[in-house]
């Protein structure tokens, strides 16, 4: 009698079987993207310094300076993916931040960021092994909304922390802490809030029969901007939040059977916890 | 290109699994080739950081489905989507046994077809499929017993049921 798992082996030979890209040719493709990007986000500080260029001079009388007076374009040497910088990377928009004088900006997410089971509720642990793909969350739900690429601010990550607290088997919080590049942890906020009206009911997989309801039930109520949304799915209700401090963000996704006062405080514990990764707190 | 060789190897080793994991949710195969490979470009983009994670391939599995699932909706852009990047060189398609068994699993409802595929193709535990899945281990516990019955009904062969699920 056959292992469920048997019935998959033809599934994995015909996967084995096909013609992939040469790893050389993939990495050709992301190098060239990356480079793309970095070439409009330059293109675009210049354009923004030199329109500071003629404003400073129409306001002192004199002609503006060109762009490379003040603008310092991140490099990317031989066109590899940059690492994640330990140090700020140089501003595009004026020569303050081209100054070496100034401390390195954190990028490490520190364990103090992250929610405390306490924070949750009595009888939680943590843990930090989820590396799973977490199909419930609402970036998810978003793709199955035909909503997956409504916002860009994943290529802007530049550290990620997970954590799962759970109770028992059925009640758990699933936490991201993410810090990204420049404004968008604040542009992932408006970027979801934007795209969420386009999706009102969510058929997880394509399937009518699994049709999960989305409601954002509250805006800014804590941290630099957040939401909460009110997830209904067979009778059953969780909550997912995003909220953000500077340029780190968190993403909850509660199912703890909180209500929603309880989803909104524990959002709001969230929200403190981050300021132990953004020193302007 | 210090970080070139360890994006190879990893390419190589699990790119296999993550087209399995697309194409059996989906049930599309080109489609499954073109999400997964999309997703290995966009691993290499940020490689610094995704190579650090302690399980990378979740990470492409995550990104490679939702490529997918993203584009359920937006079947209008599917044809051009396949040809993204140009001729391709001609991929062999799925075996009967293949098709067989994904269409059976197309034939099952989406709940049991996940948690079937995350736990058996996939092989994550029981407690980590409720948890990616957003529901309670026993409810996942039913849908993987009641996938398996289905499943032997549709293939037409008896399915021996694991002790762990």
């Amino acid at each position: 009698m056959p292992e469920i798992d048997d019935f998959f082996a033809p599934v994995i030979r015909d996967a084995g079987r096909t013609v992939w890209d040469e790893p050389a040719e993939v990495r050709r493709r992301g190098t060239s993207r990356r480079t793309r990007r970095r070439v409009a986000v330059a293109g675009l500080a210049a354009l923004v310094v030199v329109g500071l260029g003629v404003g400073a001079a129409w306001a002192v009388g004199r002609p503006p300076t060109g762009p490379d007076a003040a603008v310092t374009p991140e490099a990317s040497p031989s066109g590899t993916p940059s690492p994640t910088p330990s140090t700020p990377r140089p501003s595009t928009t004026g020569p303050t931040a081209t100054s070496t004088s100034a401390p390195a900006a954190p990028t490490a997410i520190p364990e103090a960021a992250m929610l405390h089971a306490s924070d949750v509720g009595a009888g939680y642990t943590v843990s930090d092994q989820q590396e799973g793909d977490d199909h419930g969350s609402i970036g998810m739900l978003m793709s199955y909304c035909g909503q997956g690429d409504h916002t860009s601010a994943g290529e802007h990550a530049l550290t990620l922390r997970k954590r799962n607290l759970s109770n028992g088997d059925e009640r758990y919080l699933l936490e991201e802490v993410v810090r990204y590049e420049g404004s968008w942890a604040s542009r992932h906020l408006a970027d979801l809030r934007a795209a969420l009206p386009r999706c009102p009911t969510v058929d997880i997989m394509g399937d009518p029969n699994a049709r999960a309801s989305l409601t954002v039930v509250a805006t800014n109520f804590t941290g630099d901007g957040a939401i909460l949304v009110k997830e209904t799915r067979g009778g059953q209700t969780q909550y997912h939040a995003v909220v953000y401090r500077g340029d780190v963000a968190a993403r909850l996704r509660i199912h703890t059977g909180a209500t929603q006062t309880q989803a909104r405080n524990i959002t709001r514990l969230a929200s403190e916890r981050l300021c132990a990764a953004v020193p302007s707190c | 290109m210090p970080d070139a060789d360890s994006f190879d190897d990893f390419y190589r080793t699990t790119r296999v699994r993550v087209c399995a994991y697309v194409y059996v949710l989906t049930g599309d195969f080109a489609e499954a080739q073109d999400a997964a490979q999309e997703a290995y470009v966009r691993a290499w983009e940020r490689w610094r950081t995704v190579g650090g994670y302690a399980d990378p391939e979740a990470w492409i599995r995550g990104v490679a489905w939702r490529i997918a699932a993203n584009r359920w909706r937006k079947a209008r852009n599917r044809l051009t989507a396949h040809r993204r990047y140009g001729a391709a060189p001609p991929t062999p398609g799925p075996n009967e046994d293949s098709v067989a068994v994904t269409g059976a699993l197309r034939r099952l409802p989406a709940p049991q077809r996940v948690a079937i595929v995350l736990h058996h193709l996939v092989g994550l535990p029981v407690e980590q499929v409720a948890r990616d899945t957003g529901v309670p281990v026993g409810t996942v516990k039913a849908r993987l017993s009641r996938g398996r019955t289905a499943l032997s009904v549709l293939l037409g062969s008896n399915v021996e049921e694991p002790d762990h699920a």
